[in-house]
């Protein structure tokens, strides 16, 4: 697996495409900078909410000087206070990963994604974090206004070699993930749906708004091989010698079983899902996945 | 033309065959594994196989299989038997002589004595008879003639261990044996070392005309062997314990470098001394031990080395007999002197080793014979022929004599014609004879070598009788009109001396003389020693078993136990280690240990061509009255059939290069995914 410059995958074309769109989120959030997210505190915003009585301590540039000449009396000027979220792109580097039956593997494929999810959430002003799902911990980019190059390189520096499940890894993440924010997911999901709901389920216990991108490549969709063929499992490296026209329609009924067990689990932890295949084009999916949420509106 | 196999066992690895099938079913679509992300899927699913055992690849499994084959028909050795059955006939003997000497337990390489045999049988053509011959050092017939060839493979199972010296001469005369009777010529297949010490020797063997002897060579591991060929005893002097220093020598046939071995001194068990000795290659290497005490009883010697291959010779055995005295037994004329042998009795009753215990008896029994280490014929003769027999034998067997000639001898003019003959009175002589020519080196006159020949010239003998030595006796001293006075050698395997000096004072001063003392202790003494025990016998060796033991049982070193009929009798040993002699029953304290070691020459593990043993045959069958023929260009014209395995190993690498060719055509065993989906380890990732 070869490295590339982090901004190959911010094709331009790509953005402007989903220019259009705005990344609303559904969660209102502790920030520190503007944005266009809405919050329920007022604070340093552009958006007036209120006047209030001068306390002692108040910060004297805040001071209405009109409304005191006008009634001379100090009031403060509130705004409603508008934050960044936080938004964490989590890209599954299992060996799984590592396959594709077209130009790109799904590694390839859900990295390009990430990366242009977080130039736009950048573009809207949120802040931008990265952690690779299974991979070094030291890799993690926590997420900050400025961090758009590091996330991106470190993105680039991923590889999928890593072994560890899915779930597993989504488990270990709910302690070390800080401030409460949207986590995006991208990951072939090659685990137990159950484990996998559980760890949703812990995430948004923690107020993780989660999203969920299953990366599907059409070849381990469709299973189109045939003949006798031996098969090496990418994570295992164990092997199967299977007659691929007799198991083909028994493999392709599992698939969409779990495929369907993963979206159940995953909107029962209060997490959404999308299935996105590797054959279809990224703008696509990104449009399809922003609308779908703009629908959703405000959670709390 | 039937084919046949020289080793068919090798035929077993047919079932190899198998191995490419096998390897064809489980790897053909595993010669490039496709990655797939997870098989979680796929291995929850039930899975059938029998598509999977189908053959796709037919040529390539054949040719495969015909490498093998033939590679199997290589090391079996094929022949054809057209030839053979016109020389042998279908219905003629096999003699399967096995070699079971000791040299036949070092490590083989390949296939064993027992897998040759096995294959021998499994070639012979139906209708062909076969008998079962062991050999060492003696042979003995294992099956008679038979066409029953099961039953000749379950006698493999009766051959007993190795054990014993090679003797070739011992075999090829017992399969002679059983070949002589035979209306066709018939064949001897030899399984063995084919150890260069055992070449023909004895009486030459003489095989039938028209004999085929076919060798069949085990190989052992490494001809590199190193042994104890013998250890000398050296007694100490002085003390009232037994001591002695110990000296062993080693040789070590064949190796390339210096070799670093442990040499170990064992007495009765205990190990009293190690030595650390490097021995180069064909060469040997003495190791001395200090002086080492022993018990009054029976001492077990034992000489071991760190093991090698060949471990029948890695260690030697000695027995030191217990301190025991000379038995006497004093043969006198029924119409002796007291005063006559009054000197001798008392010559003998003074000092110690020996210690002589003298039983004087005017007629000679043979029972006498059992336990007495000395006979003493003191001037008589045997009053029987058949007595006269009974003695020879005994001094054959291994007993001692001597005769002291006087006038009684003289007058009948005969002893024992094994002793001396023409016995009579000497000249009438003025003056005293004088002893001259005394041989003191002999070491019959050890005891009196201090004296020296001065001595004897002190001597005043007025009167003597005139003998002549029997053939094997050395004169070794004369009376100065060189009439002998003293004659010592031995007689098969026992010892004789005939003196003519008069042991009483009628015929001198002899007795009065400080020599005689010494001069009797020494002739009866070295006498004696033939009885004395050796320090270790050689295995082929026969040992005569004393009378007097009622019912002689000798026990071997591995435990076997063999009684002697009749109870007299000789044993022959076969095994290297401590035989134990028993009366009646096998337990207890043994009336005798005896050691047994095998023959130096059977540590020389060098080989002699199959050609040598045939040659031999040859010139020993040519000097054969009958004009038995040498079987060697049969055998030759037999070993040029068998050269068809080179052929058939051409033909391997014939078609292992077809098989290379045909299995690297590169589409073999690869599955690929359909043209919509290329295989992905071959993307441009």
């Amino acid at each position: 697996m070869h490295t590339v410059a982090p901004t190959a995958f911010l094709d331009p074309a790509l953005l402007a495409g989903i220019g259009d769109l705005e990344l609303l989120a559904r969660t209102v959030v502790d920030g520190f900078l503007h944005g266009v997210h809405r919050s329920r505190r007022t604070g340093l915003s552009l958006d007036f909410a209120e006047h209030r009585l001068y306390q002692p301590g108040d910060d004297l540039r805040r001071i209405d000087w009109r409304l005191y000449a006008r009634t001379d009396r100090f009031y403060m000027k509130t705004y409603e206070a508008e934050t960044n979220a936080d938004l964490r792109v989590a890209l599954d580097v299992s060996r799984s990963m590592d396959f594709g039956s077209g130009p790109l593997t799904k590694f390839a494929w859900a990295r390009a994604l990430l990366a242009s999810l977080a130039w736009l959430a950048r573009r809207q002003g949120d802040r931008v974090g990265y952690i690779p799902l299974g991979g070094p911990t030291t890799e993690i980019v926590p997420p900050a206004a400025r961090h758009l190059p590091l996330v991106l390189q470190a993105m680039a520096r991923s590889v999928p070699d890593g072994t560890m499940p899915v779930a597993e890894a989504l488990e270990g993440l709910a302690p070390v993930v800080g401030r409460a924010g949207m986590l995006v997911i991208a990951s072939d999901c090659y685990d137990a749906p159950e484990r996998m709901q559980h760890a949703i389920g812990a995430l948004r216990a923690r107020g993780h708004d989660v999203m969920l991108f299953h990366i599907v490549d059409p070849a381990e969709r469709d299973f189109p091989y045939e003949g006798a063929l031996t098969l090496a499992d990418l994570e295992t490296t164990s092997r199967l010698a299977v007659d691929s026209s007799e198991i083909a329609p028994a493999y392709r009924q599992a698939f969409a079983a779990h495929g369907e067990a993963v979206e159940r689990g995953t909107g029962s932890a209060g997490g959404d899902y999308l299935r996105v295949a590797g054959d279809e084009p990224l703008d696509r999916a990104l449009r399809t996945w922003l609308t779908h949420r703009g629908k959703q509106g405000v959670r709390r | 033309m039937p084919l046949g196999f020289l080793v068919p066992a090798f035929l077993v690895g047919l079932v190899a065959i198998g191995v490419p099938l096998l390897l064809h079913l489980r790897r053909r679509d595993r010669q490039r594994p496709m990655p797939f992300p997870s098989l979680m899927f796929l291995s929850r699913l039930p899975i059938r196989t029998q598509r999977r055992r189908r053959i796709t690849d037919w040529p390539l499994l054949l040719l495969r299989a015909l490498v093998i084959l033939l590679l199997v028909a290589a090391f079996a050795r094929p022949f054809l038997r057209s030839g053979e059955a016109s020389e042998t006939g279908a219905a003629g003997l096999t003699v399967l002589l096995l070699d079971r000497s000791a040299s036949m337990a070092a490590d083989e390489i390949g296939m064993s004595w027992h897998d040759f045999a096995l294959a021998v049988l499994g070639a012979l053509p139906s209708g062909r008879r076969v008998a079962v011959v062991t050999f060492d050092a003696d042979a003995t017939v294992l099956l008679a003639p038979t066409g029953d060839i099961a039953a000749a493979r379950a006698s493999l199972d009766q051959v007993p261990a190795p054990g014993g010296p090679t003797r070739f001469g011992a075999g090829l005369r017992a399969a002679a044996g059983l070949l002589a009777g035979e209306s066709v010529p018939g064949e001897v297949v030899l399984v063995s070392d084919m150890q260069q010490s055992g070449r023909a020797s004895g009486a030459p063997p003489a095989l039938p005309a028209g004999t085929v002897v076919r060798s069949v060579v085990v190989e052992p591991a490494s001809r590199d062997n190193t042994g104890v060929v013998a250890v000398d005893v050296e007694p100490v002097p002085g003390g009232t314990l037994r001591r002695a220093v110990i000296e062993a020598r080693l040789a070590r046939s064949g190796g390339d470098s210096a070799r670093q071995t442990t040499v170990a001194l064992l007495v009765d068990g205990r190990e009293l001394a190690t030595r650390e000795v490097t021995v180069p290659p064909d060469a040997g290497a003495r190791v001395r031990f200090d002086t080492v005490e022993f018990a009054r009883s029976d001492a077990r010697l034992e000489v071991q080395l760190t093991p090698d291959r060949f471990t029948a010779d890695d260690r030697f055995v000695g027995v030191i007999p217990a301190l025991a005295p000379t038995r006497v037994v004093l043969v006198v004329p029924t119409d002796v002197r007291t005063d006559e042998v009054r000197y001798l009795e008392s010559a003998l009753k003074i000092g110690s080793d020996p210690t002589f215990v003298v039983q004087r008896t005017t007629r000679l029994d043979p029972h006498m014979l059992d336990d007495a280490s000395v006979i003493v014929l003191f001037d008589v003769g045997m009053p029987t022929a058949a007595l006269e027999a009974t003695l020879e034998s005994w001094l054959q067997g291994g007993g001692g004599i001597v005769a002291l000639i006087g006038d009684r001898l003289a007058r009948r003019g005969t002893l024992v014609a094994s002793l001396a003959t023409d016995l009579g009175r000497a000249p009438e002589r003025r003056e005293p004879a004088v002893l001259g020519g005394v041989v003191l080196s002999h070491p019959a006159l050890e005891p009196v070598r201090e004296a020296g020949a001065a001595g004897f010239a002190q001597l005043h003998i007025r009167r003597y009788t005139r003998f002549t030595p029997a053939a094997g006796l050395t004169v070794l001293a004369r009376f100065d009109d060189d009439l002998p006075a003293l004659a010592a050698g031995t007689v098969g395997q026992g010892r004789a001396v005939v003196s003519a000096i008069p042991p009483d004072l009628a015929g001198g001063d002899f007795p009065l003389q400080p020599l005689f003392l010494p001069y009797m202790r020494g002739i009866l003494g070295w006498a004696a020693s033939a009885t004395v025990r050796p320090l270790a016998h050689l295995a082929g060796e026969s040992w005569t078993v004393p009378g007097s033991v009622g019912a002689p049982v000798v026990r071997g070193p591995d435990g076997s136990s063999t009684r002697i009929a009749g109870g007299r009798g000789a044993v022959t040993f076969r095994l290297g280690g401590f035989h134990e002699l028993h009366n009646g029953r096998v337990d207890g304290v043994p009336l005798a240990t005896l050691a047994v070691n095998l023959p130096p020459a059977e540590s020389d593990l060098t080989p002699m061509s199959p050609d040598e043993l045939l040659l031999g045959v040859t010139e020993l069958a040519a000097t054969d009255a009958t004009g038995d023929l040498a079987p060697v260009e049969v055998a030759r014209a037999r070993e040029a059939r068998q050269a068809n395995w080179r052929w058939v190993l051409l033909a391997v690498i014939a078609a292992l290069i077809g098989e290379a060719v045909l299995a690297s055509r590169g589409w073999r065993g690869i599955a690929p995914p359909s043209a919509r989906y290329p295989d992905p380890q071959g993307d441009a990732r």
